[in-house]
């Protein structure tokens, strides 16, 4: 072969160690699991280029199109009725609608959620014990976790549910109206 | 060869002095592109190609983060031309919808505050079902939910400053709900609004929470959070 009459890579006989083999590649990755990757440039920086300037473009557009609000100047004096809470709050306001405890909608209820969010990794977890996998079968159902699922779909279409209604379907003395009436 | 008015530039002492790499046409120099800019040196060279689609993260936490600095830009514009005193504010607000530029730039700030609550909230639903807290990403989750709260805080104390009537019985019925707290409601009440009523001290608590105190720990926040999708080594696989 070629390589046997002009041999490029002459071997140190001192050495122990020498260069094997040429191998084609476009990374310097060694002795690494194989894995899947691009270059940031360009291919994540054209993707960012168009999002950005596509939500920037879309923000314009509706913000030509649509006024922030701006209603009468604040007064004491003057309740509107309803009086809202903004958007994001309204589930809430909703929720304490339907109780004469207000506590558990308006304080307790939240408080959990948060609680409950912020653990869920914790919980989540391939449990080590008995006891923990005991729990983890109540609280989360084991591997594919379907409890959990169903707790967290519920509470994302609760949530949006509630702030709906609130928001849109609520009118004089929080009744039920149509928001298109 | 004659060189391109393009290469010509790239290959300038002044460019050179600014940018180091020339044109990126071979994956070292794209490589250096990336880690010697400040800007970008927060994204590493190269990425997982499973972490560029968009049906995986619907690029909702850069959604996140390119309206937090939108709001940012465009509220320190803002704060140019708002003075956080009951006097003063409302008649502010409607000064600023005299003029067209003024109009756009507190719709901007206020359509992309609403779409800020939306986009982080989805990041997290999307976060949850694609199940990326798992290890060792559980504290990159807790981080996420402390932003998420952030987030609503921001808007929340946001909405007091116009001072009309959607922004004063807005902080009004916010404010009661608190003071359904058992034993402490009427305490956390008077705490947020430094007065009975909501007036002229809540006003000023909102303005410099809204403007200065929850921004900048979003930021830290935010901060941190990239830091981690970096560390924990980036964007989740699939399920
Ligand atoms: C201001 C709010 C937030 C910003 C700006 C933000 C930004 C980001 C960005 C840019 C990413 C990279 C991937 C992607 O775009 O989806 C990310 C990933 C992540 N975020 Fe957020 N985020 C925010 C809030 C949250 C919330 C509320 C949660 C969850 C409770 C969360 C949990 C996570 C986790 C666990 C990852 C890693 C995901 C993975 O590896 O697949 N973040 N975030």
């Amino acid at each position: 072969m070629e390589e046997k009459k002009h041999p490029v890579f002459v071997k140190d006989p001192n050495k122990t160690y020498g260069l094997m083999e040429m191998v084609d590649g476009t990374s310097p990755m060694t002795e690494k699991r194989v894995e899947d990757t691009v270059e940031t440039f360009p291919h994540y920086i054209i993707l960012l280029t168009i999002c950005t300037l596509a939500v920037t473009f879309i923000l314009m557009i509706i913000s030509l199109l649509f006024d922030a609000p701006l209603e009468e100047l604040a007064n004491p004096l003057v309740t509107p009725n309803p009086g809202k809470a903004p958007w994001y709050f309204t589930g809430i306001q909703e929720l304490i609608h339907y109780t004469d405890k207000p506590v558990i909608p308006g304080i307790i209820i939240p408080i959990c959620i948060v609680l409950w969010l912020f653990l869920i990794p914790y919980i989540d977890k391939k449990p080590g014990t008995k006891i923990g996998s005991f729990l983890n079968r109540i609280f989360i159902g084991g591997e594919n976790r379907k409890v959990l699922l169903i707790l967290f779909t519920a509470f994302i279409i609760g949530a949006l549910i509630f702030t709906v209604i609130g928001a849109l379907f609520r009118g004089e003395n929080w009744n039920f109206v149509l928001p298109w009436k | 060869m004659k060189k391109g008015i393009l290469q010509r530039i790239s290959d300038s002492a002044v460019w050179r002095s600014i940018f180091r790499t020339g044109i990126p046409d071979t994956d070292l120099k794209r490589s250096m592109l990336i880690f010697n800019n400040f800007f970008l040196h927060i994204f590493p060279a190269k990425m997982k190609r499973h972490g560029l689609c968009f049906s995986f993260t619907f690029c909702l936490g850069g959604i996140s983060c390119l309206l937090f600095i939108i709001l940012t830009v465009t509220g320190i514009l803002l704060m140019f031309l708002y003075t956080p005193s009951i006097e003063r504010a409302y008649f502010d607000m409607q000064a600023l919808a005299l003029l067209f530029n003024g109009k756009i730039l507190r719709n901007l700030h206020r359509w992309s505050a609403h779409g800020m609550v939306a986009t982080v909230f989805f990041h997290m639903v999307r976060v949850f079902y694609t199940r990326s807290y798992r290890p060792p990403r559980e504290f990159n989750w807790v981080v996420g939910i402390g932003l998420l709260v952030l987030t609503l805080a921001l808007s929340y104390t946001g909405y007091l400053l116009p001072w009309d009537q959607l922004a004063y019985w807005g902080i009004t019925v916010g404010t009661t709900i608190m003071t359904y707290t058992p034993f402490l409601g009427s305490y956390i009440r008077f705490f947020m609004l430094g007065a009975d009523e909501v007036g002229h001290e809540a006003l000023l608590r909102f303005y410099v929470l809204h403007c200065v105190v929850l921004p900048f720990f979003t930021g830290l926040l935010m901060a941190i959070h990239f830091w981690r999708v970096r560390k924990d080594g980036g964007i989740s696989g699939p399920l």
